[in-house]
């Protein structure tokens, strides 16, 4: 497996992460719930949903947030990889070696992340 | 503070809208675990950015379960509270209906408020009033449960959600996948099932049982049915149900006693030098043997062909307590409820008991079916108490001679009355029946229940009081039955023999012929509900509710004749 395989697989999560971030964007806890104080008026469970409304609408938004920022570093990983990769073949076949790709089958860090 | 103006502004069916978002929501987060996979790092990928990546993506998914796992408590909460809330409304709702048609009002702080009392001339004003103090202080004890539970749900509810806000909720130990979450969070979500008020009267429990949702009353029986099958103010159904639950669970316990103490008995060849060890230790035998038998009655009573209910089961003490009703308890027009006497045991009594009721609610049936309302009878045995045996004679604290065992047997048997009428949300007719030192004790426990309609005593050595008044019976609702040579009825042991007793009914037991059919005479002390008796006749027809069929006149023994100075002088006194 070259370079290649592994920018793919990459920019393939970053993608996932995308979506995620996306699906994670249209999930709102806080409106699901905001209802359960008016339903028990004069109860603690008023003050409770207040602050279960605005947690999870933070930690909705942290999360997705974190996502997005995570599939972003995955795409900069790819991107990273990528360039390093045409980099290495444009520097060999000014020299007249082979691929790196082909000599290879782990992966270190060609950059980004 | 929770108030009575609060839970009337409840919205359960809010909390339904609540649960269905919230489900359709988790069910989202949940789907992203195929989204979170495709995350992962792709394989073979080493180095610093890949373990950042690695370790980046691990905290999300870690969040994420746990706000997964948060998501599912709170969604299995609110639909439990959404059950709560409408138990808790539907529970006020009907204490403030018990209040408007005796004409309290409850207010918006809880206060009960006579709104409607009866002119003070009206017919039996003295009488309504009495009953309406009670309804009032029934009111009051429902009030009370329902603000009771519903700040307890509510507060459930809410330790819940702010243990969700702060993400603290488990995800379980190695949970891996946010279904595994989901189902962790859901695990932890339920709320806690509220227990009966302590020692709370047979109202409180009753409006404690009436503030629960179906599926908590349904835990409670199940899980929990210690606390509900001899708990007054239940409906019999599901004392009836918890009590057959503990049933095995008796057993096995008394059986593991009895194997205990067998095993601490000393071979009978062996010489004994701790006499005393010995005989404790015999008489513990005893004691379990004794309890294994009484629980073969109760399951053979319960075995018999037609509808039991087992409404006490009690193996505490020297001896087993028990309940059985003939009949539904909670829907029959007419419940009877008979107390036996001296010597009377679960496990030599309940059976024979258990006929004769039969016996006798199928003559109050047939009463009812021909002239009175028609409606259903269910007879219950009570032996909730020890009754005094020949052996504790000489024990001042059991003895028959003395009142002691009536008055510990009367505070249970008020509770359970006061528990019939509370369960119910009509009011049905109730007779109490005692018979012999069961009459003693019936006669205690009326002096503290209440909602007891007739009460018929038989062979009876008095009921613990000699006024009548003393009762909490309706005027002329209290009935003696005396055969001849019966000599306990005779005695007036426990306050005036009660067939002296101004306001008292003597029924008959002698010979009799009604609508062409021959009742049978009974004598002694023992034969009141021999079928086809004059005395069997006429407990039916109160049980039944037509005491304008009873067929009065008294029989006077040896010792009412001697009681009569008048009659003195025939030994030229």
């Amino acid at each position: 497996m070259g370079y290649s395989v592994l920018v793919a697989a990459l920019r393939t999560a970053a993608s996932a992460a995308r979506a995620a971030g996306e699906v994670a964007g249209a999930v709102d806890l806080g409106a699901a719930v905001r209802d359960i104080g008016v339903a028990l008026p004069g109860t603690v469970a008023v003050h409770a949903a207040a602050e279960l409304t605005t947690a999870w609408r933070d930690a909705i938004a942290g999360w997705q947030g974190g996502i997005i920022a995570h599939g972003e570093h995955l795409q900069d990983s790819a991107d990273a990889y990528a360039a390093a990769e045409a980099q290495a073949v444009a520097d060999l076949r000014r020299t007249g070696g082979v691929d790196v790709g082909e000599r290879s089958n782990g992966y270190s860090d060609g950059g980004g992340g | 503070m929770l108030t009575v103006g609060d839970i009337r502004g409840w919205r359960p069916e809010l909390l339904d809208g609540v649960f269905d978002r919230l489900r359709r929501q988790r069910d989202t987060l949940v789907s992203l675990e195929d989204e979170l996979s495709g995350v992962r790092n792709p394989a073979g990928w080493a180095g610093d950015a890949a373990t950042a990546a690695r370790l980046d993506h691990e905290r999300l998914a870690e969040e994420l379960r746990r706000l997964v796992a948060g998501v599912s408590a709170v969604l299995r909460a609110v639909g439990e509270a959404s059950d709560a809330a409408r138990a808790v409304t539907r529970a006020l709702g009907e204490a403030q209906d018990l209040a408007r048609f005796h004409g309290f009002e409850v207010t918006g702080t809880g206060e009960v408020l006579d709104v409607h009392p009866p002119a003070p001339d009206t017919a039996d004003y003295a009488e309504i009033q009495a009953e309406r103090v009670l309804v009032r202080a029934e009111v009051a004890d429902r009030v009370e449960q329902v603000l009771r539970r519903a700040a307890d749900l509510a507060t459930d509810l809410a330790a819940l959600m702010a243990q969700a806000a702060a993400g603290q909720v488990d995800d379980g130990p190695r949970t891996t996948s946010l279904a595994g979450a989901s189902l962790a969070g859901h695990l932890g979500g339920g709320l806690s099932a509220l227990g009966p008020p302590p020692g709370g009267t047979a109202a409180d429990n009753a409006g404690w049982w009436a503030s629960l949702s179906a599926a908590e009353r349904f835990t409670l029986v199940v899980s929990r049915p210690e606390l509900i099958g001899n708990l007054d103010g239940i409906p019999a159904q599901a004392r009836d149900a918890a009590n057959r639950v503990r049933l095995p669970e008796e057993r096995a316990a008394l059986q593991a006693e009895v194997t205990r103490l067998q095993a601490l008995q000393r071979p009978s060849q062996m010489p004994s030098f701790e006499v005393a060890r010995d005989l404790a230790l015999a008489h513990d035998l005893a004691v379990a043997q004794h309890k294994v038998r009484a629980l073969d009655a109760i399951e053979a009573t319960l075995g018999k062909p037609g509808e039991r209910q087992l409404l006490v089961l009690d193996s505490s003490g020297e001896r087993v307590k028990a309940a059985i009703a003939r009949g539904n308890v909670d829907t029959a027009a007419h419940v009877a409820v008979f107390t036996p006497g001296m010597t009377s045991t679960v496990q030599d009594s309940m059976v024979g008991y258990d006929d004769q009721l039969d016996l006798l609610r199928r003559e109050a049936q047939n009463q009812a079916g021909k002239y009175g309302d028609g409606g259903q009878v269910a007879v219950v045995t009570w032996i909730g108490y020890e009754a005094p045996q020949w052996g504790e004679t000489l024990d001042p604290s059991d003895s028959v001679a003395g009142e002691a065992a009536a008055r510990r047997g009367a505070a249970p048997l008020a509770g359970f009355l006061n528990g019939l009428t509370a369960s119910r949300s009509d009011d049905p007719h109730l007779t109490a029946l005692g018979h012999s030192y069961g009459s003693t004790t019936t006669g205690l426990a009326l002096q503290q229940a209440h909602g007891v309609d007739d009460v018929v005593f038989f062979g009876s050595p008095g009921i613990g009081t000699s006024e009548v008044a003393d009762l909490h019976v309706p005027a002329g609702s209290a009935y003696v039955l005396e055969a001849s040579w019966d000599g306990v009825a005779d005695v007036g042991r426990f306050g005036t023999d009660p067939n002296q007793l101004e306001g008292v009914t003597n029924l008959s037991a002698r010979e009799q012929t009604v609508d062409g059919r021959v009742l049978t005479e009974v004598t002694g002390h023992t034969n009141y509900l021999a079928e086809g008796s004059t005395s069997q006749y006429n407990l039916g027809v109160i049980v039944a509710g037509t005491p304008q069929r009873a067929i009065v006149g008294g029989n006077s023994g040896m010792g009412d004749w001697l009681r009569k100075p008048e009659n003195w002088d025939v030994w030229g006194t």
